[in-house]
Order: C-alpha cells, then structure tokens, then sequence
C-alpha cells in the first residue's frame, strides 16, 4: 500500500502534492509545540533557578548543621525525613546520602546518634526496599564511631534495615558490609559486627553461614577485651539462632573459651549464656558441657561473676532443669550464701525464696534453712534486708507446721533487727504468713514481739514501730488491731517524748483512713478527748492535736457533735498555752464547718479569748478571727 | 552593708536570668528561621513536583 502511494506521488504532483504539504505543515506544528513544551518548561527552571538554590533541600541542611548552637543542629537532623521528602527518592540517593556519608560524621556525638537513628527510618524515603542498601554506607561509618551510644543505635539501625532487604540485596550488600566491620582496624567497627550477626545469620546461605560462624569465632578470639565483651553478650542470642549441631561443635568451644578469659568482665558475661545455650541442650549435654562451667564460676575468683551466678540463679536453675538442680546447683547456692562478699550474699539471699521452691521441702530445710539463719545474724544491714524481703515468702512453700517450728523464730529475731529496713520488710509481707499460720497463731507470736518494741526505752525505736502501725493495721484487719493494738496507739499519745506523741496523732489519722470514720467515731474519738482533763496541761495539749490532725478526715458532723464542745470548755483552761492552741485549732476547723455552726458556736468562744490577759492568746484569736 | 550584698547578689541573679532568656530567645528565633526555611523548601518542592504531572493530565 504503501509503495503505491509513492509510486503515485512521484509519478502524478497535483492533488497528492497538496497533501503531502498537509501533512508537513502538521508536522512541524507539533515539532514547534514540542519545542515550546520544552522552552517553556526550561523557561521554568531558568526563571526560578536563583530561588531554586535558596531552598534547594541539601543547601539548607548544610546551612542549619553549620549552626552553632548544638541544639539547633539536632533539631534539624531529627527532621532529615522532611529534606528526603523534598528531595524525592531519587536525589535523595544520588545527593543527600553521599552528602550525610561526607561531611556530616565529624560532628558531635548527640548530633550522630540522632543520624543514626534518623537513618533507620529513611527507607521509605529512598525509594522502599529495593534502595535500602545505599543507606548502609553511611550507617557502616557510624558502626565504627568511638562513641559507644552512636555504635549502639547505628547497629540497631543495621539490623532494622536488614529485616527490610530483599534476599540479594542481603547477600550483595549487607553480609560484605558486616565482614568488613569484622575485619576493621579499630575494635569499634569489630564490637558493632557482634550485634549485627544475629540477625544476620538466620537469612544468610549455608555456605555463608559457615562463615559468619568463623567470623564470630575470630571476634571471640580478638586481642581487645572490648570485642571479646561484645562477642560474649552477643553469644547467647547468636547461639540460638544456630543449628543445634553447630552450637555443640562450634559455639560450645566458644563459650567455654570465653568463660575462661583473663578478664573478669567478659566471664561474667558468660553466665548469662550458661543460662540461655542450657535451655538449648539436653540433660546430659549440660552436665557435660555447662555444669562445670557454670560450677567454677560458682566459685570464681573475681567477685563480680560470683555475683552474677547469685542474680540469675533462678533463671540457670530453670534452664539447667530440676535434676541438676537438685544434685549439683544447691550446693553452689549454699556456697554463694556463705560468700565472703556481702554483695554476693545480698543477692544470693534474694533468691532464697525463688529456689526452695524449686527444690523439694526436705532439700530446703536440710540445705538451705542453716544457711538462713546465720544470714539473720549476718553482720551486712544489707543482706539481712535482703533476705526479711523475701522470707514470708518461704511460708507457703514449708506449710503451716514447719513455719512455725522453723522460721516463726527467724521472723521474730529479724523484727528486732536495728536496721529499720529489715523490720519494715519484715511487717510489710505479713499478710504472706497470715495466709498460712492464720490470723490467730500469727497473733499469739507476733504481738508479743511488738508490744515489746512498742515499749522499748529508746524513743526511736518506738518511733520505728508507730511508722508501721498503719501498714500492720491495714493487713491484719479491723478486729485484730482492736483487740490488740488499739489501747498501744492510744498509750503512745501519753508517751513522755513529745516526738512519739506527734507520731502518734499523726497515726490516728493514717489509721482513719484505712479502717473508715465510723470506725474512728467508736473507737478514737471518745478516747482521745478523756484526755482533756489530764493534769499535766502537756497531754491536755495531746488532745488538741490529736483534733486539729483528725478533723479533716472525720468530716464536719463529728467536729460539730463531739469536739466542739471540748474545745468551747477549754477555752477556760488556766494554761495560757492551751488558751491559745485551742485558737489554733479552731483556725483548722473553722473552713471545715458550716458558716452557721461557725456564727453561732465558735465564734463567742473567739470573742471570749479575745479579751485574755495573755497577748499570744490574744493574738491567735485575733487570727482565727479573721477566718470567720 | 548586708543589704548591699544582698542587693549584689540579686542582681547577679537577675543578670544571669536575663542572659539565659536571651539565649533561649535567640536560640528560639535561629530554629523558627530554619522552620520557615523548611517550609519553603516543601512549598518549592510540592510546586515542581505539580508543574512535573500537570502537561500530563
């Protein structure tokens, strides 16, 4: 069709001529349109090309990091995400990551652990996925900063954007990066590599899992103890991502290496890993491979890894399981609790409870409970808290007849213990052993020790138990304190020291508010006020405390049945210094009260005070006045 | 005398109040400047961002 088309205008011009001119006149129009297109759209860049530089996304970033002020550079760092949205995902590749790569890792560290984690975040903004390998050039820089925070959140950053490559971009970019750093000059980079294996070699190829596993046995091995470290905290978590038949031939080695390094620092990171690669291996392997390990750090030399063994004992008794346990750990725990170091028995006093019960009854009384009572008596204020915070807790484990035979004594001497710590964790678990030995026993063998205390020649231990006494009441229930403790409280407020006696009022308002204002109306109140006619105008005085700390829990009826009349008889007193208390305390009570119960009852006994002899009379009538 | 030093040291006080608030404000103006810097930038670059898709509709 075509050829003859040709044919015929090569042959014939006229009419076709005519349209072959059509033709071009149409093609140049849409050439000149497309020329116009692109001189008006150039004319569009030329024309904003000077604004364009003004806020051109990386000119303004560098101009904020020139900043001074600390502050203000953070602040901008923190908004990267809003430059690399203006940017758009394609120059933010080719322009803001080279840029942030170059020039902007010699800041201050604040500055690049906020890069770091700023980096973290930027995927989306770089293009998705499939572009989140250009963010690891820079992230790798920071890997290997000296500060160890920027390190940390660098490598936290890694691992985010790890999980988010695809597989070949995992094998081309990311496992090289994690190599180099394994291999870097500084022990900054090879600390970093550590954290980044784990998460690693779950995705890694079995051939490269081979070598991320040589890889970390050549970090393990590293001449710095800080990679060492970092290796050693690393290796649980590593080890658990790793085929159970590596871990044996491979990661065993390693962990045993580590728990027999020079430093102690790096063994006592070992301890933890006998509690996680323990969970992962059967009975006998542990008792083969753990066990000793786990024996001689029970016994090492340094401390702090004995300290260790104290703190999670629990957790490698639960990974060791119940046979080990029972034949082989209990005897290391008795050790730990004989330590020399006092830190070490604080710890391993802590975990009493938590491993009786773990144990058999018999094993625990015949192993553990010596040990308990010297730790009683121990010389450490420390440790003998230590162990009152968890003793109740033995009660449920030994049943109602062995508390009583065997710790009822420990609770008692530990009630008596100088340190107030002991004592108050002894009485703020009470409510424990009240669930086993019930309510009665409990009373027939506490009470005595308490009323001891409670009248004890020194004012400050008496002190002690007062503070208490809210606690106590509050556990052991309403009927208990009033047949017991009731008329106590009630002989503290006559106490000699006045300190007690303000302690003691300040009690009866602690005790309202746990057992209720009706309660406080039968059994407080008519108690308190029979004071009033003591001789000595000091427990007189009592009285009037007592009134000016209850009224605002007991509500405005009370005041206005009961102590306003009180108060109204003592303003004849013939102490000025109970004159002018009872002013004061009408100047508590007074926003208390209705304004007509105010007109009519309280305020003759003010006009009556007011023409007193005594000017401080005079004067705190004056005040309470004014309120009326 | 004692009421002179006392005046000292309240102005010193108050001084060094007045140096920090100072501070602060300009801190404060430098970070609203970038903002405003900031917004412009997006403006600029939601603009070129139109003018690229609008011969296409």
């Amino acid at each position: 069709m075509d050829g003859a088309f040709e044919n015929k205008s090569t042959d014939n011009d006229g009419s076709d001529e005519i349209f072959i001119s059509i033709c071009d006149v149409n093609r140049k129009r849409y050439n000149s349109y497309i020329k116009l297109y692109n001189f008006n759209n150039n004319n569009i860049k030329m024309a904003s090309t000077p604004e364009s530089d003004d806020y051109h996304p990386i000119v303004i970033l560098i101009d904020e990091l020139k900043n001074d002020d600390i502050q203000l550079r953070l602040n901008s760092i923190r908004k990267l995400q809003s430059i690399a949205k203006a940017l758009g995902p394609e120059r933010t590749r080719s322009e803001l990551i080279p840029y942030l790569q170059d020039s902007v890792l010699e800041d201050e560290d604040e500055v690049l652990v906020a890069l770091a984690e700023e980096l973290g975040k930027l995927t989306d903004f770089v293009g998705g996925n499939e572009h989140a390998t250009c963010l690891l050039p820079p992230l790798q820089m920071l890997a290997g900063a000296e500060e160890v925070v920027v390190r940390e959140k660098a490598v936290d950053a890694l691992n985010k954007i790890c999980s988010e490559l695809s597989q070949s971009a995992f094998e081309d970019c990311f496992l090289p990066l994690l190599l180099n750093l394994s291999k870097a000059d500084w022990f900054t980079s090879r600390t970093s590599a550590c954290g980044l294996l784990t998460v690693a070699y779950p995705r890694a190829s079995s051939e490269m899992k081979k070598n991320l596993r040589k890889t970390f046995s050549t970090l393990c091995h590293d001449d710095t103890p800080m990679v060492r470290r970092a290796a050693a905290t690393h290796l649980g978590n590593f080890s658990k991502q790793i085929e159970k038949d590596a871990v044996k031939s491979e990661m065993l080695p390693l962990f045993t290496f580590l728990a027999s390094d020079e430093q102690d620092s790096v063994r006592l990171l070992g301890v933890e890993n006998c509690a996680i690669i323990g969970s992962m291996l059967s009975n006998e392997e542990n008792i083969q491979h753990i066990l000793p390990i786990l024996k001689s750090s029970a016994q090492d030399k340094s401390w702090r890894v004995r300290y260790m063994v104290a703190r999670l004992f629990k957790e490698l008794c639960d990974s060791m399981g119940q046979e080990i346990t029972k034949s082989e750990l209990v005897g290391s725990f008795v050790k730990l609790l004989k330590d020399t170091e006092a830190e070490v028995r604080t710890e391993a006093a802590q975990r009493v409870t938590e491993v009786c019960a773990l144990i058999s009854k018999d094993m625990s009384v015949k192993n553990i409970l010596p040990c308990v009572k010297d730790l009683v008596s121990d010389v450490s204020q420390h440790v003998r808290a230590a162990l009152a915070q968890v003793i109740m807790g033995l009660c449920p484990i030994f049943g109602k007849d062995d508390t009583l035979q065997y710790l009822l004594e420990l609770f008692l001497q530990l009630l008596k213990d100088d340190f107030p710590d002991v004592r108050l964790n002894i009485i703020s678990k009470l409510d424990a052993v009240n669930k086993v030995i019930g309510i009665e026993m409990l009373s027939q063998s506490l009470l005595p020790a308490i009323v001891e205390l409670a009248e004890d020649q020194q004012w400050r231990v008496r002190l002690a138990i007062i503070d208490y006494i809210p606690l106590l009441a509050s556990q052991l229930g309403v009927e208990f304190f009033d047949e017991k403790l009731g008329n106590l409280c009630m002989t503290w407020l006559g106490d000699p020291v006045f300190s007690i006696r303000e302690a003691a009022t300040n009690n009866l308002k602690k005790l309202t508010e746990v057992f209720g204002v009706e309660w406080a109306k039968s059994n407080i109140i008519p108690k308190v006020l029979t004071l009033h006619s003591h001789p000595n105008y000091l427990y007189r005085m009592t009285t009037l405390f007592s009134i000016g700390v209850l009224s605002p829990v007991v509500g405005s009826d009370v005041i206005a049945s009961s102590m306003i009349p009180l108060l109204t008889k003592m303003v004849t007193d013939k102490v000025p210094n109970i004159r002018f208390n009872v002013a004061k305390t009408f100047q508590i009570i007074i926003p208390l009260l209705d304004s007509t119960i105010v007109q009519s009852r309280v305020k003759p006994s003010l006009l009556k005070l007011l023409e007193d002899p005594d000017k401080d009379v005079k004067f705190y009538a004056n005040q309470a006045l004014q309120l009326c | 005398e004692i009421d002179r030093a006392h005046w000292v040291s309240e102005k010193s006080d108050l001084m060094a109040t007045i140096t920090r608030l100072e501070a602060e404000k300009k801190t404060q103006e430098q970070l609203r400047n970038d903002l405003f810097r900031r917004i412009k930038m997006l403006e600029y670059a939601l603009q070129q961002e139109r003018a690229k898709n609008q011969p296409n509709i």
